[in-house]
């Protein structure tokens, strides 16, 4: 780990402002979880990806830096879609309920502990999110794993509401999960009236109601899960049937009984970490949601969380490209950066991991991150110009 | 082949003469099924493709490459074309079937085996996992625990492993979370003192041997005097303080021929001190739980200081600071991580230990140390090949390795010819997230079936 300290900090980028042109080779490229190239070849220019296997020219230039990375695998860099960090009290407010308009970049640390580990790792952006302290608790935003100034991707990538048990406080309205519930609709309806003021909460409410901004709720019980998604149910007459909503849940690790309404109702799922000591049913979710077309991310504290949810989820039946795609294109999406991150298709930013297997392996190895062009972390040597 | 010391060998004697299912000299049983895979982990020797293995009585009869290995006629095949034959996983150290209340205060002596909850919901769900045997340390109280218990998995709930189903006497050194060391350091001197009472409860025990040999000697001797006699009564020892004498010999005292003796006293049975002499002997196994620096010290301390010969460290978090001193003292270490990163009094427990002890050719078996990490116990084998440990060494510390540290690798952890049936069949190489388990057997038995 402290090599691998060293060799990032060797690698700082602000060092160096123009990355150089990289040529790569390697057994395996996974361009997007659905385009994986054998034997690909993979163009950095300027921090981005310039080509992508048939549409690298057979002729580059004498500037570009040739690394044939052997039986290695490369895949875009890995995607976290929920966080906290280790940002205890600064993403948790706990006063009031109601904080829509809070913003979790605002307590971003760049140079914070676990930003490191996370690089290190391959993890090269995340969904920074407030803690599930209170119940509309506010903006998660998008964040580069990079240590200068300026990483935030977006401020606003979702709005985070809570219903488990730790939003709610025996001191302050709501106290229970049907305060918790009261509290969500009424803050939508009354944003929707036509004769609400201005004002940056219910904007953040008008925006999760046209769709502008994904609305995650964090719930794990069957129960939980199951008042989450009245919300969105026209069924159950929900605050968010029939607006341009898109609804996610953050766990729901014991809706193993809900799969199929968490299919109609909710646009994606994001896991919490697992581990091998919870119920069979919670550690087969992701793969029973998935053969139902539920677009999966994962919630980690640090890439080893990261890697070892995936590995539990495969274990558990999920499929390998899915399982990828949970750590890459699917959160990128969620967080609406897939514009530059998710993928290595040609112009996106030239985020990538090298490992020397599977990610999906827990064995697999990083040897080397490439964030924008700039190799930052493992075998300093291995992607830089001599 | 990484180095064994010999009491490993020594101990897989011992194991062998403990159960001994099949004795050697009587008729190779029928072959009774054939297992046909692509690819088979003998985990003893390297793996190879298109693998046959033929079982018979419970046994392994004959494992190796298609054509090299006789097939016979009339059998049933069982063929999966794609799966993965390992031998079945040995787990060194869990709590799975432990009750939920432990087993109050511990002793040296106290035997594990029959508390052992083998209904348990965590014992039926072994088998899914791919293990076939595992090593249940006893949930006690106070520094002696106890002896392990060797479980078996079955179709429907664990069975204890041959008639006594022991383990290993198991002594926890591991002090609570921010004791100070001065007071830890006392706690952890004079660990030898339980072995010196043991060695003279053994002398007093040998003493009673010998003076019940010396009884029989002198009562046939003074059974001869009283036939001589003729009156058919004898003297007794008759003195005042020698009441039960009295008692024995009956009333009537006769004037002259030899005493009778009296029956020896013997020392009160002492399951704890046994233990100990057994330890001692080489003939049970020690293991130590030491997690911090100073714990392991004292445990290797007590190892070099009693020479016991067949000692392994439990957990050893901080045994990257006394690597060296491990391997020279020829102690085998049992590691029990974690999937997550662990700390120790505040400070992050090393990733490499398992490829460290490797590189030092120390012994190490991988367990779960916890009942439910249990059936994830090839993930915590491959997150040590994150960090250094080749593949095929991870999965020996799963199977073979922990299964001579027990003492019973005459009888599983490998697919060798005389070895019971214990086999896992998996749809990928053991160690990718991806692998299934298809089939496991025990005893030529299958056990679990999976989708």
């Amino acid at each position: 780990m402290l090599s691998l300290l060293c060799a990032f900090a060797a690698c700082a980028p602000q060092s160096d402002p123009q990355p150089p042109a990289l040529l790569i080779s390697a057994k395996t490229i996974v361009v997007a979880p659905d385009l994986v190239l054998t034997d690909g070849r993979l163009l950095l220019r300027g921090g981005k990806v310039a080509a992508v296997g048939a549409s690298v020219p057979q002729e580059v230039g004498p500037d570009v830096h040739r690394v044939d990375l052997g039986d290695a695998t490369v895949v875009p860099g890995l995607v976290v879609a929920h966080t906290c960090l280790d940002a205890e009290r600064d993403l948790a407010e706990t006063v009031t309920a109601y904080t829509p308009e809070l913003r979790a970049v605002e307590a971003y640390d760049p140079y914070g502990k676990g930003v490191a580990e996370m690089l290190a790792g391959g993890v090269t952006a995340f969904g920074i999110a407030p803690r599930s302290a209170n119940t509309l608790a506010g903006l998660a935003g998008a964040v580069k794993t990079d240590p200068r100034a300026g990483s935030v991707l977006r401020n606003e990538s979702y709005l985070l509401a809570a219903i488990v048990p730790e939003a709610l406080d025996q001191q302050r309205f709501p106290t229970s999960r049907m305060g918790a519930l009261d509290l969500v609709r009424t803050a939508f309806r009354t944003a929707a009236g036509p004769l609400a003021a201005q004002t940056p909460d219910r904007e953040v409410l008008r925006d999760v109601l046209s769709g502008a901004l994904p609305f995650v709720v964090h719930a794990r019980t069957h129960d939980e899960v199951a008042r989450a998604l009245d919300l969105a149910d026209p069924a159950r007459d929900g605050v968010l049937a029939g607006s341009g909503a898109r609804l996610f849940l953050l766990g729901a690790g014991g809706a193993h009984r809900a799969v199929d309404r968490i299919a109609a109702l909710a646009a994606g799922v994001v896991i919490e970490p697992l581990h091998p000591g919870l119920a069979p049913e919670a550690l087969a979710l992701p793969a029973a949601l998935a053969a139902r077309k539920v677009r999966l991310a994962f919630s980690a504290g640090s890439p080893r969380e990261l890697r070892v949810s995936a590995a539990l989820a495969v274990r558990h039946g999920l499929p390998r490209a899915a399982a990828l795609a949970a750590m890459t294109a699917w959160p990128a999406a969620m967080l609406g950066i897939d514009d530059r991150c998710g993928t290595l298709h040609q112009g996106k930013d030239a985020d990538l991991v090298v490992f020397d297997g599977d990610p999906v392996d827990l064995g697999a190895r990083v040897i080397a991150v490439c964030l924008q062009g700039h190799p930052v972390a493992g075998d300093p040597g291995l992607l830089a110009r001599d | 082949m990484s180095r064994l010391p010999c009491w490993l060998i020594s101990a897989a004697a011992v194991g062998a003469a403990a159960a001994p299912a099949q004795p050697p000299s009587s008729p190779a049983p029928a072959p009774d099924l054939v297992l046909a895979v692509g690819t088979v982990h003998p985990v003893s020797g390297p793996s190879f493709a298109d693998g046959v293995i033929v079982l018979g009585g419970g046994r392994i009869l004959a494992v190796g490459p298609r054509g090299s290995v006789p097939l016979p006629d009339g059998v049933p095949v069982v063929a999966l074309p794609n799966g993965h034959a390992y031998p079945g996983l040995v787990d060194a150290c869990t709590d799975v079937g432990v009750p939920a209340g432990g087993f109050g205060e511990g002793s040296a002596g106290l035997e594990v085996a029959p508390g052992v909850d083998l209904d348990a919901h965590s014992c039926r769900a072994m088998p899914a996992g791919g293990i076939t045997t595992w090593h249940v340390l006893p949930a006690a109280s106070g520094r002696w625990r106890g002896i392990g218990a060797l479980v078996r998995a079955g179709a429907d709930g664990g069975e204890l492993f041959g008639e006594s189903a022991r383990g290993a006497v198991f002594l926890r050194l591991v002090g609570p979370a921010g004791q100070h060391p001065i007071v830890r350091q006392k706690e952890l001197t004079d660990l030898g003192r339980p072995f010196e009472e043991a060695e003279s409860y053994a002398k007093a025990v040998r003493r009673h041997g010998e003076a019940v040999a010396k009884y029989e000697k002198d009562f046939q001797a003074w059974l001869e005097a009283v036939r001589k006699g003729g009156n058919g009564k004898a003297r007794t020892g008759g003195g005042e303080g020698d009441a039960a004498a009295a008692q024995e010999g009956g009333q009537a005292a006769a004037p002259a021929g030899p005493k009778r003796p009296t029956y020896p006293k013997a020392p009160p049975p002492d399951p704890a001190k046994t233990a100990l002499v057994q330890v001692a002997s080489g003939e049970l196994p020690l293991w130590i739980e030491a997690q911090r620096r100073d714990e392991i010290e004292a445990a290797l301390a007590l190892v070099a200081e009693r020479r016991i010969v067949n000692a392994c460290l439990v957990g050893a978090q901080r045994a990257d600071t006394v690597l060296d001193e491990i391997a020279r003292s020829g102690v085998a270490v049992v590691l029990t991580p974690s999937l997550v990163p662990v700390e120790l009094d505040g400070e992050p427990v090393a990733d490499t230990l398992a490829a460290e002890l490797q590189r030092r050719g120390v012994p190490f078996a991988i367990a779960s140390g916890d009942g439910r990490r249990a059936r994830a116990l090839p993930l915590l084998a491959a997150a040590c090949v994150a960090h250094g440990l080749p593949e095929e060494a991870a999965v020996r510390a799963i199977t073979l390795t922990p299964a001579q540290l027990l003492g019973i690798a005459a009888e599983t952890g490998s697919l060798e010819a005389g070895k019971r049936a214990d086999v896992v069949v998996t749809s990928a190489p053991l160690l990718r997230s991806d692998a299934r388990v298809l089939r496991v057997l025990r005893d030529g038995r299958t056990i679990y079936q999976g989708r």
